[in-house]
């Protein structure tokens, strides 16, 4: 290939996919036009613009077709655990059973923007009480009042602690309409203090042997659980293996971020990136398949920077990314206004270190739910971004809110400074509701006047 | 005993035993936010960011302790560091069901007592944490047997400070009015202003089970387990008997709710949070159900100057409907 890929829009994709198949394309059953799940009720795709490869029309095909997937495995028997507000830990044991799949509710917060609001998810939760003042993961309580989007998993269980206001009482809520959960503890992540032993962490956090060994009581707790619902045991040699194919995602996951974030032309656009990042939580609710999406996404990407191609321009400005955005609109949003993602915090970035394999199982889970970085301070988060942003090379940062979120409204302050602090570099925060078509034009003012701002610095 | 009054421990939760900082001779000093001031960020919940303002120009404060019962309090923690003033973060562990709970917040109480002694205090012998806890545990008797007797803006400093510095319960007679409760969020100092009200438009709080009221306070100690281990009987008084509604799962908050109304045969409920506590916001629907009585669900800003016109009309329209 001499030319740099496309981003195609929906009917540019009706084309391609023509194209591919006519030249023998490879791809599994689950995979079919983007078209398809458009006139399906995703109607969020036609607004979208795409990577025109088949690596990533799989990887589309295999976020959008979840859904069936689990109604698929509730049909052949296997038992579905819901592990909410749980990024990355729980899927891992989970998976290591067999006919048994972890997936997130949480991510029912982008049905209002991948079906525009269609759904009518949070019409529900408003009647609920639980309006527009909360975060969008609220959409979550109106698929399971519907049904609709996901089976009603065989357990639920629930992290709270040191955990976002919204979503815990979100959860509660849906405990109180009769969805049973089991919750479990996570502990404000701290050093350790006197008489207490210090422990390093994934990610360059710290934290104490008495706050490792509390966190591995509560997944003591949900190991029998999952043991209960399963009728299977949890051994310590599932457990191992179980993170060794976690880990073979997350390594995946790293090398896939290293080589688009630290190429000069971007060799996946910011969207595909920022869909692949959330595979890392729980596989998409099918982990061999993740491992195959990833490979073929890495084949892509080696292939392109081999050529030299990508997307943008040599000049783009290279942006480091907070926080998830509710409207995926907003990463094609970027691209146009001349920027390129050269790094993530998606509020998950744990779920992307390796876990400790030279620690008993069901310790290394402990340490890595410890090292998530919303568990401890804003400082810490702020640290661990700004070691990230020299790492990728990022030249400005975009912290974007979600609107509702607890921590938003603290953390954005402190991350901000300490950026501005130790890098010296320009920041904006904006935020970004699940449908953003009207606040467009000003979301697109302040990541071009971000983009200016740094284009200027460079001459100076 | 109080031995260096010069001391002040900062704090608000009512999840930190006053007791337990008195015993190490400091100076518990529980701050109800003025709640006026500097400008909440969007998001922010007002009570947070007014306790945040407030303990930032504290006199003579030593220290600042914060929980985790809400993200808010939580983030504000953060905030607070680098203010000069050292800041201790309590968890109170959401979950209550299992023993690791308690045992989690009996290990927290004790690492705060490491945190005390570190700016000065001196860990108390069993004898005067005793000693402590029935001077405590006493003054809050007297504080809930004056509910009848007092306004009810009287009563919620009182029991918001543990009964402290106070030598005689005062007495105006035994309050008259329509019986309302009060639940929800805490309150800022400025917002007690609608106690008033509520009482002028002819009501009478009957009890608040807010943080700021007698939902805050700890059920009296068991003698027996005070005598035999005083600091445990301190752990599951405070763990185990205070209602929140961060609790999870959080069905004892709603079974003691139910239960206060039953017994108490209020005419109607005030339910009062503050804006973008999510907290209480998620559960205005349930507690509705679960009262039985007319319920005023009652938004504030912590714009208070601002928004009392408006809440005053509200408070009055309601008192008045209920006679």
């Amino acid at each position: 290939m001499n030319r740099h890929p496309q981003q195609l829009n929906l009917a540019q994709w009706e084309e391609r996919y023509d194209l591919l198949q006519k030249e023998g394309m490879d791809l599994p059953p689950y995979c079919v036009p983007l078209s398809t799940r458009a006139a399906d009720g995703d109607s969020r795709l036609e607004h979208l613009r795409f990577d025109e490869s088949s690596a990533a029309l799989r990887l589309w095909n295999f976020l959008l077709s979840e859904e069936q997937r689990l109604k698929q495995a509730r049909d052949h028997g296997e038992k579905l655990i819901g592990t909410m507000k749980d990024l990355g830990t729980i899927p891992v044991m989970a998976f290591a059973l067999d006919k048994c799949r972890a997936f997130y509710p949480d991510g029912a917060w982008w049905i209002p923007c991948v079906m525009e609001m269609g759904a009518g998810l949070l019409s529900i939760a408003d009647q609920l009480g639980i309006d527009d003042s909360f975060c969008p993961v609220r959409a979550m309580l109106g698929a399971f009042v519907t049904k609709a989007h996901f089976p009603i998993p065989d357990l639920l269980t629930c992290n709270v602690g040191a955990v976002c206001d919204d979503f815990s009482a979100i959860a509660q809520r849906l405990e109180g309409l009769g969805f049973p959960i089991l919750w479990w503890e996570m502990p404000p992540r701290r050093a350790a203090s006197v008489g207490e032993e210090a422990v390093s962490l994934p990610g360059g956090f710290e934290t104490s042997d008495c706050q490792i060994a509390m966190v591995h009581d509560q997944l003591r707790r949900i190991q029998t659980a999952l043991e209960e619902v399963a009728g299977q045991s949890l051994t310590e040699a599932r457990l191992q293996h179980g993170i060794r194919r976690a880990n073979s995602v997350r390594a995946s996951l790293r090398e896939l971020r290293q080589q688009v974030y630290l190429s000069d032309l971007a060799p996946l656009p910011s969207l595909e990136m920022l869909i692949v990042e959330m595979l890392a939580l729980h596989f998409c609710s099918d982990l061999d398949e993740t491992i195959n999406v990833l490979q073929g996404l890495l084949q892509e990407v080696s292939l392109r920077r081999q050529g030299g191609q990508g997307f943008g321009k040599p000049d783009s400005v290279r942006l480091y990314w907070v926080n998830p955005v509710a409207d995926l609109r907003v990463m094609n949003l970027l691209e146009e206004c001349q920027g390129r993602i050269c790094g993530t915090e998606y509020l998950f970035s744990h779920a992307l270190d390796p876990i400790p394999v030279d620690r008993p199982p069901l310790e290394a889970l402990a340490c890595m739910g410890l090292a998530d970085p919303m568990v401890g301070s804003s400082f810490d988060r702020a640290r661990r971004i700004c070691h990230d942003i020299q790492f990728f090379r990022a030249e400005g940062v975009v912290i974007s809110r979600i609107p509702g979120a607890s921590h938003c409204a603290w953390e954005g302050q402190i991350i901000q400074e300490q950026v501005q602090r130790r890098l010296g570099l320009p920041v904006v925060e904006i935020e970004v509701s699940p449908v953003t078509d009207a606040m467009c034009p000003t979301l697109q003012t302040r990541l071009e006047a971000l983009v200016e701002t740094i284009k200027k610095r460079r001459k100076t | 005993m109080i031995r260096d009054t010069d001391k002040k421990i900062v704090y608000s939760n009512p999840f930190v035993p006053p007791e337990w900082i008195a015993a190490h001779g400091l100076l518990p000093c529980r701050i109800m936010p003025p709640g006026e001031g500097k400008s909440s960020h969007a998001g922010r919940c007002p009570y947070a960011q007014a306790f945040v303002n407030a303990a930032q120009v504290i006199k003579d404060g030593a220290a600042v302790v914060l929980t985790t019962t809400c993200d808010q309090m939580r983030r504000a923690h953060d905030t607070l560091q680098g203010s000069g003033l050292p800041t201790f973060l309590l968890q109170v562990p959401s979950t209550w069901e299992h023993n690791s709970s308690l045992k989690a917040y009996n290990n927290e109480i004790k690492r705060l007592g490491s945190f005390l002694t570190e700016l000065g205090g001196i860990p108390p012998t069993c004898e005067q944490l005793k000693c402590t806890m029935l001077d405590f545990d006493s003054k809050r008797t007297q504080v809930r047997a004056s509910r009848r007797n007092i306004p009810g803006r009287v009563f919620c400093e009182l029991a918001f400070g543990h009964g402290r510095g106070i030598s005689m319960f005062p007495s105006q007679g035994k309050q008259n009015g329509i019986p309302i409760a009060l639940f929800g969020s805490p309150i800022t100092a400025h917002a007690m202003d609608l106690l008033d009200v509520i009482e002028s438009a002819g009501g009478r709080i009957a009890w608040d089970g807010s943080e700021s009221g007698e939902g805050g306070l700890c059920r009296p100690f068991n003698r027996q387990a005070l005598a035999a281990d005083p600091f445990q009987e301190m752990v599951r008084a405070y763990f185990s008997s205070i209602i929140h509604i961060g609790r999870r799962p959080n069905q004892m908050v709603f079974d003691w709710l139910r239960e206060q109304v039953k017994n108490t045969k209020v005419s109607g409920v005030i339910f009062h949070r503050q804006v973008w506590c999510d907290l209480w916001h998620a559960e205005v629907a349930r507690i509705r159900e679960i009262v039985k009585v007319p319920m005023m669900d009652l938004e504030s800003t912590g714009a208070w100057q601002a928004e009392a016109p408006r809440l005053r009309t509200r408070i009055e329209a309601f008192v008045e409907a209920l006679s």
